[in-house]
C-alpha cells in the first residue's frame, strides 16, 4: 500500500511536469478550427445574454464594408393597422409614414417641379432611406 | 487502494483546472504572423493609386419567421486616390451607381431616374463616416479601402489567427481570423507581391443569430484606365432629384 503511494506520488510529479506544458500543447498541435469554436463559444454565450437583439449584421465596428443592402425591414414596413383612430378615412395613410413599395392605382403628378405619386388621394414622395429607394407619405401638394 | 486513487485524481483535476485557463488565454492572443500578412496587405493596398474591383457581396438576414436569407449584391468599385471613388451596385432592390469626386457625392437609381447629391468631406475617411453617420449606408470594403487600413482593423482586436492556407477562385490565399468585441472578421490575403483581399466576412458576434455579411473580391486590376469624369455625375435627362430622409 505504502509503495503504492510513493509510486503514485511520482505519476501525479510526472502528470505535474507535463501539465506545465500543457498549455503550450494547443498552440502547436490542435488545429485552428479548435480555436475558433473557442471563440464561438465565449461569444455565443455573451450573444444570448444581450437578450433579443436586433440583426443589425455587424454594421458597425469593422463591418463597414457592408451594403446595407438590407430594406430596412422595420420601418420600410407598411403602415401598421390603426384600430385606435376610427376617425380616420379607412384609406388615408398618416403623413409620413415610409413604404417600400407604392400602393396600386398611383398616377404620377408634378408640382413645382417636384413628382408625387397620387395614389387614391395619399401622396408619395421618392426619397432614398440610406440607400434604398422609399416613399414617404406627405401632406397633398399645392 | 480505491481510496489512493481517488486521493490523487483530485490534484491531478484541480491541477488541469487551475491550467485550462491558462491554455484558453493563449490560444486567444494575437498571432503577429497573422497581423503581419493583414499588414502586408493594407500596406499594399494603400500603395495602389487607382484600381478597381469587382465585390460580390451576400448579406445574411433573418426574417421575421425566423428563416435566414441571403441578400446578395454585385457591384464594380473603381477607387482613384486620394478621394475618388465610383461604385455601381445591382442587386436585391438595389439598382445604383455611386459617385464620389472628392467634393460631391450622388446617388443615383437608374431605373427609377432619381438621383440626390450632397456635398461630401474630402477624404475617403471622412467621406465613409459622412454616409455611415449621417447617410445611412456604406460601399463595399471601405474598410479595404483606407489608405491606411491597418489600424483601424486592428482596433481593439483581441484574436488574430491563421486559419491555414486555402484557394480562391483558384489563387492561393491566407485565411486569417481576427476578434473584437462584438464582432469577428476574416479576410482572405493572396499570396505572391500583390497581396490583394479576396475575401472578406463580417460576423455580428453580438446577436444569437450571427449574421456575416461577406465580401468576394474578383477581378482585381491595380492599373487600370481611369477615365476621372466618371467620378462626376452627369444628370441625365428627365432625371428628378430627390432628397435623402434624415437619419
Amino acid at each position: 500500500m505504502k509503495t503504492i503511494v510513493q509510486k503514485s506520488a511520482i505519476v501525479i510529479i510526472l502528470v505535474l511536469l507535463s501539465a506545465v506544458d500543457i498549455p503550450l500543447l494547443p498552440v502547436q498541435l490542435v488545429p485552428e478550427a479548435q480555436a475558433i469554436f473557442g471563440v464561438r463559444r465565449r461569444t455565443a454565450v455573451v450573444a444570448y445574454s444581450a437578450g433579443a437583439a436586433t440583426a443589425t449584421a455587424a454594421s458597425h465596428a469593422a463591418a463597414s464594408s457592408q451594403q446595407q443592402a438590407a430594406p430596412a425591414p422595420q420601418q420600410a414596413a407598411p403602415a401598421p393597422p390603426q384600430p385606435a383612430a376610427p376617425a380616420q378615412p379607412v384609406t388615408a395613410v398618416p403623413v409620413g409614414t415610409i413604404v417600400q413599395t407604392l400602393p396600386g392605382q398611383c398616377t404620377p403628378v408634378t408640382v413645382g417641379n417636384v413628382q408625387y405619386q397620387d395614389c387614391g388621394g395619399s401622396f408619395y414622395r421618392t426619397a432614398f432611406q440610406g440607400n434604398n429607394l422609399v416613399y414617404v407619405v406627405v401632406d397633398k401638394p399645392l | 487502494m480505491k481510496r489512493s486513487i481517488q486521493i490523487f485524481i483530485f490534484p491531478v483535476l484541480l491541477l488541469l483546472g487551475l491550467f485550462a485557463p491558462e491554455s484558453r488565454a493563449e490560444m486567444e492572443a494575437v498571432d503577429p504572423a497573422a497581423t503581419e500578412i493583414l499588414k502586408r496587405m493594407t500596406d499594399y493596398m494603400g500603395s495602389v493609386n487607382q484600381f478597381s474591383v469587382h465585390t460580390q457581396n451576400s448579406l445574411e438576414d433573418m426574417l421575421v419567421l425566423g428563416h435566414r436569407i441571403d441578400l446578395d449584391v454585385s457591384a464594380k468599385v473603381t477607387v482613384s486616390r486620394p478621394n475618388k471613388i465610383r461604385s455601381e451596385r445591382k442587386g436585391d432592390r438595389i439598382n445604383q451607381i455611386f459617385y464620389y469626386n472628392g467634393k460631391i457625392l450622388t446617388l443615383f437609381n437608374p431605373d427609377y431616374n432619381v438621383y440626390s447629391t450632397v456635398e461630401a468631406p474630402d477624404t475617403f475617411y471622412g467621406l465613409f463616416k459622412y454616409l455611415h453617420e449621417s447617410l445611412g449606408f456604406g460601399l463595399p470594403i471601405t474598410d479595404l479601402i483606407h489608405a491606411d487600413a491597418f489600424p483601424l482593423l486592428m482596433e481593439d482586436v483581441t484574436l488574430a489567427r491563421i486559419i491555414g492556407k486555402t484557394y480562391i477562385d483558384g489563387t492561393r490565399c491566407d485565411h486569417l481570423l481576427f476578434s473584437r468585441p462584438g464582432v469577428d472578421f476574416q479576410v482572405w490575403v493572396s499570396d505572391g507581391s500583390k497581396p490583394l483581399p479576396l475575401k472578406y466576412v463580417v460576423t455580428d458576434t453580438e446577436t444569437p443569430a450571427r449574421l456575416s455579411i461577406s465580401t468576394w473580391m474578383t477581378d482585381w486590376n491595380v492599373d487600370p484606365l481611369v477615365d476621372e469624369s466618371q467620378f462626376t455625375f452627369i444628370q441625365p435627362d428627365g432625371a428628378q432629384a430627390i432628397v435623402f430622409l434624415p437619419l
